[in-house]
């Protein structure tokens, strides 16, 4: 009789050890939950009419920074983009975004043409790429906007051989305040690419 | 005598317990509404399905580590990251007649179908990915 109560205690006792261990375990993964100052991307792609369907994506920037390393593939490797050449038609692309850097704000380039409006400046160490696409073939105007922290442009760019250093600006991003990246607009479709501490896309 | 199995029952029961607090649960959940209507209603212990992973013929693990190649790393560093960070929606997608999301729950992913009154709820839980994508590394080459 004694050894069966013995039993039930330590069996009582195993349970009671089992439930404070996985209590345990769940109470130190939520102390491991960071707080609200991780920047996060968004990505949202509406359909303007309604019609085509709405993506959104978010994702911690801390995430794509331990997601990036782990690609192996043959352009993208340990977080760097393999490209042909920063030599473009005897431009160097590298030196140009240097110059950019250094230089004050304003306007660099401006293009218009009969189908499309070009417009790249500067602006408080953003680096802003305007463009209007307005094809009389088109039923309606494509408008880009793209704004790039010089911080990012210059991470990218932070290799010596021909390859872009996404990891470097995926880190630079994370130092950003909350700002929008991209945007493209074709009448139909709006895409909006942009950073903030908000883990929602509101 | 009589006490020790009830000793040994009650070790692996609690051993049961310990193993399934820790490794969560698998939930599946299809609902189809036509041409007929099914309802599939699944709740697994995680521990199972790693278990299983575990007896699983190695040459059909070696396929499958084979096919899923350089996404390993990736999918294991992101359910890594995914339990660290709070809940969160990482992709909600809809058209006029379907909606697909992809959420952080808790320490489970859940992934949720809605399609022309078909529904299909899946949650897994982040460590049996872990667990799963670490079985199908060791059967890679190293780079």
């Amino acid at each position: 009789m004694r050894k069966h109560i013995g039993t039930s205690l330590l069996a009582v006792g195993g349970l009671i050890a089992a439930l404070t261990v996985g209590a345990a375990g769940a109470w130190a993964q939520a102390q491991t939950q960071p707080g609200g100052d991780e920047t996060w991307l968004h990505v949202r792609v509406e359909s303007n009419q309604g019609k085509e369907g709405n993506v959104r994506v978010n994702m911690p920037i801390s995430m794509a920074e331990a997601i990036i390393p782990a690609i192996h593939n043959d352009k993208l490797n340990n977080g760097h983009i393999k490209i042909g050449d920063l030599n473009v038609n005897g431009v160097d692309v590298r030196s140009i975004l240097a110059a950019v850097r250094d230089a004050k704000d304003g306007e660099f380039v401006n293009v218009q043409t009969e189908d499309s409006d070009v417009k790249v400046s500067k602006q408080n160490g953003v680096l802003i790429v305007h463009v209007l696409d307005h094809d009389k073939t088109k039923a309606n105007p494509t408008q880009v906007e793209v704004h790039v922290p010089m911080a990012v442009v210059e991470a990218l760019l932070s290799t010596n051989g021909n390859d872009l250093d996404v990891l470097a600006a995926v880190k630079a991003l994370a130092h950003q305040s909350a700002s929008e990246l991209v945007s493209v607009d074709d009448g139909t479709e709006h895409v909006r690419i942009w950073v903030d501490t908000n883990s929602t896309a509101e | 005598m009589l006490g020790r199995i009830a000793l040994g029952f009650s070790l692996a029961a609690i051993l049961l317990v310990a193993f399934t607090l820790r490794d969560g649960f698998l939930v599946v959940r299809v609902d189809e509404s036509s041409p007929e209507t099914h309802h599939i209603h699944l709740i697994l212990p995680a521990t199972f399905l790693s278990a299983g992973l575990a007896l699983a013929p190695t040459d059909k693990l070696r396929q499958a580590a084979e096919k899923a190649g350089p996404l390993l790393p990736a999918v294991r560093e992101s359910c890594h990251e995914l339990e660290r960070s709070p809940d969160f929606t990482l992709v909600d997608a809809d058209d006029p007649t379907d909606r697909v999301t992809i959420q952080k729950t808790g320490r489970d992913l859940r992934i949720s179908v809605l399609s022309k009154g078909d529904n299909v709820f899946v949650s897994v839980p982040l460590v049996t990915i872990e667990k799963a994508t670490d079985k199908l590394q060791s059967f890679q080459q190293p780079l």
